[in-house]
């Protein structure tokens, strides 16, 4: 029990006034990296916290918090924290079993059983990149952390992506009536225009982008609207939605090569970026979240892509065990 | 200092109904060795209620309701660590074997899941979604009113809500 009480209040503190609590989770709000506050907002911030002791109080509480959520890697805490709502739960069981019973192929199954992924047919470990040709020609060139399935029939040449990056550069069919070839990931499906394009499943949005040909993208659980990207375009989606189509980004295919590149981004998405390719856990620490960060990087050594960050950037790279790198500030 | 005054109503609590509430535990979870674990952290808790209040003027007009009404809440706390625990341990195993954290690590993971877990239990679906993808994901507000096809106002109130509901859950 204390242990839990630490988190937020430390046993024997004094509670806090609501409404002071209100206003402490407001500012918080404001000035979360995520916010992309300017620097009159963080002013404005630091007046109301000094402006009495109990505001200062407070938010040392409510900063605790995010403390305590840097120290979880996110993607355990992506699987935990946002496990599906306990009727979901349910609801899901009972689908699956449906699904088991009635349906024993279908396809939807998989994607509430991450172990699909360990026992896909085709899979790279950590840093791994590999090329695998398919049946009809098609060549996937699979990028780290990867696992997808092969599923051609009568009626259509399907992959499904259950986790990581793939090229994919579709072959004709060699089929006597040329079958689509399609895509599936946990967020929706895809259909190859005789084409080149990568797919990408981290985190909880899949991403497609096209270098040439076109593909049709669809949202799992939106089937009204379908969407035609044509080259030298990209897209996010959810099983909730598609988002804007956007430009293809320079160094989107990059890793083909073997490079990671970054044009002026945030180093905490660099980081994420650079830990797919790393056994163990990179962590970027909040308070250098949001330099910025220019080059083109060998992928083959991580570790030296870690120690000129520590050239260029005021940072300082902290092993807390072999596995476990934290990058903070100088 | 609490006085052992403090205790006595709960004693009586304890003496005169535990057997009761066990059962009525092992009804709900079917597992005898789970009911008593689980009926021993109610009064616990309702051991942590009175001394934080220094107050034992407990409602005994109605025992078994009272007990139950706590119990309820432990019970739903042990199904929530429950789900916690499963869709940590299937994580876990998809994990390379060479990044798995080192036992130790993972209890100390585990036990801060649990904690922020318990903090963010009230909170509604959409609400936690939006904290989670900012905490964890760090991305910007913009991007997740995107994702989520939510006004980009809905995911800054949520986001103080978020913040707001888990600094009150403890104070």
């Amino acid at each position: 029990m204390p242990a839990r009480a630490q988190l937020v209040c430390a046993a024997g503190e004094a509670p806090l006034d609501p409404r002071v609590a209100r206003e402490a989770a407001h500012w918080m709000m404001r000035v979360h990296p995520s916010a992309q506050p300017d620097d009159d907002e963080r002013q404005a911030c630091l007046q109301w916290r000094a402006s009495h002791a109990q505001h200062e109080l407070a938010w040392q509480r409510v900063q605790q918090l995010d403390k305590t959520f840097g120290i979880i890697p996110a993607e355990l805490g992506k699987a935990t924290l946002g496990r599906p709502p306990a009727r979901q739960r349910r609801e899901t069981v009972k689908k699956i079993f449906l699904l088991l019973t009635l349906a024993p192929a279908s396809m939807l199954a998989y994607q509430q059983l991450p172990v699909a992924a360990w026992r896909a047919a085709h899979r790279t470990s950590t840093a791994e990149r590999r090329s695998v040709q398919l049946a009809d020609g098609t060549r996937v060139q699979m990028n780290t952390n990867t696992a997808f399935d092969v599923n051609y029939t009568q009626a259509e040449r399907l992959l499904i992506l259950h986790e990581g990056e793939l090229l994919i550069v579709t072959a004709p069919d060699t089929a006597a009536a040329a079958r689509p070839f399609r895509v599936e990931t946990a967020d929706g499906f895809l259909r190859a225009i005789g084409t080149r394009f990568t797919v990408k499943r981290i985190a909880a949005w899949s991403d497609v982008a096209v270098l040439e040909g076109a593909v049709e993208a669809r949202a799992r659980n939106d089937a009204q609207h379908k969407r035609i990207l044509t080259a030298e375009h990209q897209l996010r989606f959810s099983a909730a939605g598609l988002a804007e189509t956007q430009a293809l980004s320079a160094h989107g295919a990059a890793w083909v090569d073997g490079i990671l590149a970054a044009d002026n981004g945030r180093l905490a998405d660099f980081t994420a970026e650079l830990a797919r390719y790393r056994r163990g856990w990179l962590e970027c620490d909040p308070a250098v979240a949001d330099l910025r960060i220019s080059g083109t990087f060998q992928l083959d050594d991580t570790d030296r892509i870690l120690r000129a960050l520590a050239h260029t950037l005021p940072v300082r790279v902290v092993y807390r065990t072999r596995y476990w790198a934290t990058i903070g500030p100088a | 200092m609490p006085t052992a005054a403090l205790y006595d109503p709960v004693d009586r609590l304890y003496r005169d109904h535990n057997n009761w509430l066990q059962g009525w535990l092992r009804k709900k979870l079917g597992c005898a060795a789970n009911a008593a674990d689980l009926a021993q952290d109610t009064f616990i808790r309702i051991l942590a209620a009175c001394e934080k209040s220094r107050n034992a003027d407990l409602d005994l007009r109605e025992p078994r309701a009272y007990l139950t009404t706590v119990a309820t809440r432990v019970l739903s706390n042990h199904y929530r660590r429950q789900s916690l625990e499963q869709a940590y341990a299937d994580a876990l195993r998809l994990m390379p074997e060479a990044v798995t954290p080192s036992p130790e690590q993972q209890l100390i993971i585990l036990e801060t899941l649990n904690q922020i877990d318990s903090l963010l239990d009230a909170l509604p679906h959409k609400v936690r979604a939006v904290f989670l993808a900012a905490q964890l994901d760090g991305m910007t507000y913009d991007e997740i009113a995107r994702q989520m096809a939510i006004p980009p106002r809905s995911v800054r109130r949520y986001m103080a809500l978020a913040y707001e509901r888990c600094l009150l859950a403890h104070s």
